[in-house]
């Protein structure tokens, strides 16, 4: 028992991953906005608002419209209907855009705190004689917070999957570090030992990049639209992937055991710096484009890509599966062991 | 072998659950929120698929070197 404490360790880091990652809820946000008038300007007009995990009827609503990119010019509506908590109908005076034809709408109750959508209502007006309807809604910004996960657009419930997709790319980056170092130690010595440790670690960091990619897929599918996009990110991981296949192909190819093990080492070397490369730096070189969040010049996490909400969720989640990808490439290698030691009786 | 083919049937038994799931959106949206969630069901049954076909493989090596070791 005391030597599986760091196993028992893993299994709830994932476990409360897992738990928390499901059950805390997403912050309210604003789904849909729809005009009932294609013009702003021509006459009243009502726009229908449908909120997520919101509190409409629980608390007095405001709502306004912005334009200016400063969001200073307010329009507020002048009559509010709530239907429900998801649903609330506003009716706003005539009003023209003053820079894009594009309106942002903000919503603001003391249970939901502010919610806004940037681009809610197009209209068909083009920049004319500005009408201004300023007007100054009371705001308190410490309203509705609560902990749970941001709303995101694109993303919703699904940011959930940061916790399980992401963690997958960690352990395997992780096991594949372990691995290398392994490999060094292997070079130096020439103890057999390093190299079955570094190549079973090896084998198992594969699952999780298969896993890994997988998942992607499936996230990408539902969020950017397609199974696969050209994005340096995936491309690049594809290629690590392939690169760590090449090494199994490879290794199985030799019979010599000790010629094996060297020319595998120095493979997975050259391999792991490849990897650095194409997912450690050449995402973050300024003028790549990519979908993934913290690239193109960006640190890999800042404020605004994980909420301290996800931390530490994503943290446990990260830190267990780490700790599960090592549990299982020690029982690999303890296998391995096993058989060789059954094969020299 | 026996344990493969156990697991591929429950792969193939519980593909239809999740293509039903797609189908009724607005029902899945009224029961789980949005009906981004699959996404995470999604990626949650894969992994779990995943994990366990590995073990699966695991074990037979296990039973395979059991089986060298009784002889």
């Amino acid at each position: 028992m005391k030597q599986n404490w760091w196993k028992i360790a893993g299994s709830l880091l994932v476990v409360f991953s897992l738990i928390a990652g499901l059950q805390i809820r997403v912050k309210p946000g604003l789904l849909n906005t729809v005009s009932d008038h294609a013009s702003t300007s021509e006459a009243p007009f009502k726009v229908s608002i449908s909120g997520y995990n919101t509190n409409f009827s629980q608390a007095e609503n405001q709502v306004w419209l912005v334009n200016d990119t400063l969001r200073k010019i307010k329009t507020c509506a002048s009559k509010i209907t709530v239907t429900d908590d998801q649903h609330i109908i506003a009716e706003f005076p005539p009003v023209a855009p003053a820079a894009d034809p594009v309106f942002g709408l903000a919503v603001y109750n003391s249970a939901d705190g502010l919610l806004f959508k940037p681009s809610a209502i197009n209209t068909t007006d083009t920049f004319k004689a500005v009408i201004v309807q300023s007007c100054t809604p009371k705001v308190d910004v410490n309203a509705g917070k609560q902990f749970a996960f941001p709303f995101r657009y694109v993303l919703y419930e699904s940011i959930r999957n940061l916790f399980f997709h992401v963690p997958m790319w960690f352990c395997m980056i992780a096991l594949l570090t372990w691995s290398v170092f392994n490999h060094i130690r292997y070079l130096r010595t020439f103890n057999a030992k390093y190299d079955v440790i570094a190549d079973q670690t090896i084998r198992t960091a594969i699952l999780f990049g298969i896993l890994g990619l997988i998942t992607g897929s499936v996230w990408a599918r539902v969020t950017w639209g397609a199974w696969w996009v050209d994005d340096v990110k995936l491309n690049g991981a594809a290629i690590t992937m392939l690169a760590y296949l090449a090494y199994v192909v490879l290794r199985n190819s030799m019979e010599d055991k000790e010629k094996r093990a060297r020319i595998g080492a120095i493979y997975s070397i050259f391999a792991y710096v490849m990897m650095i490369a194409l997912l450690g730096i050449l995402p973050r070189l300024k003028g790549t484009d990519t979908l993934h969040p913290g690239n193109g010049g960006n640190p890999g996490f800042n404020q605004y890509d994980l909420d301290s909400t996800m931390r530490p969720v994503f943290y446990s989640a990260v830190a267990g599966w780490v700790i599960i990808g090592l549990w299982i490439a020690q029982i690999r290698t303890r296998i391995h062991n096993l058989k060789e030691a059954s094969e020299n009786q | 072998m026996k344990q493969i083919a156990l697991f591929i049937l429950m792969i193939v038994l519980a593909s239809p659950l999740a293509a039903q799931q797609s189908v009724d959106d607005k029902l899945y949206e009224a029961l789980h929120g949005h009906a981004s969630f699959h996404a995470v069901f999604a990626v949650l049954f894969i992994i779990l698929c995943g994990i366990l076909f590995y073990l699966f493989r695991l074990d037979r090596k296990v039973s395979r070197l059991e089986k060298d070791l009784k002889k």
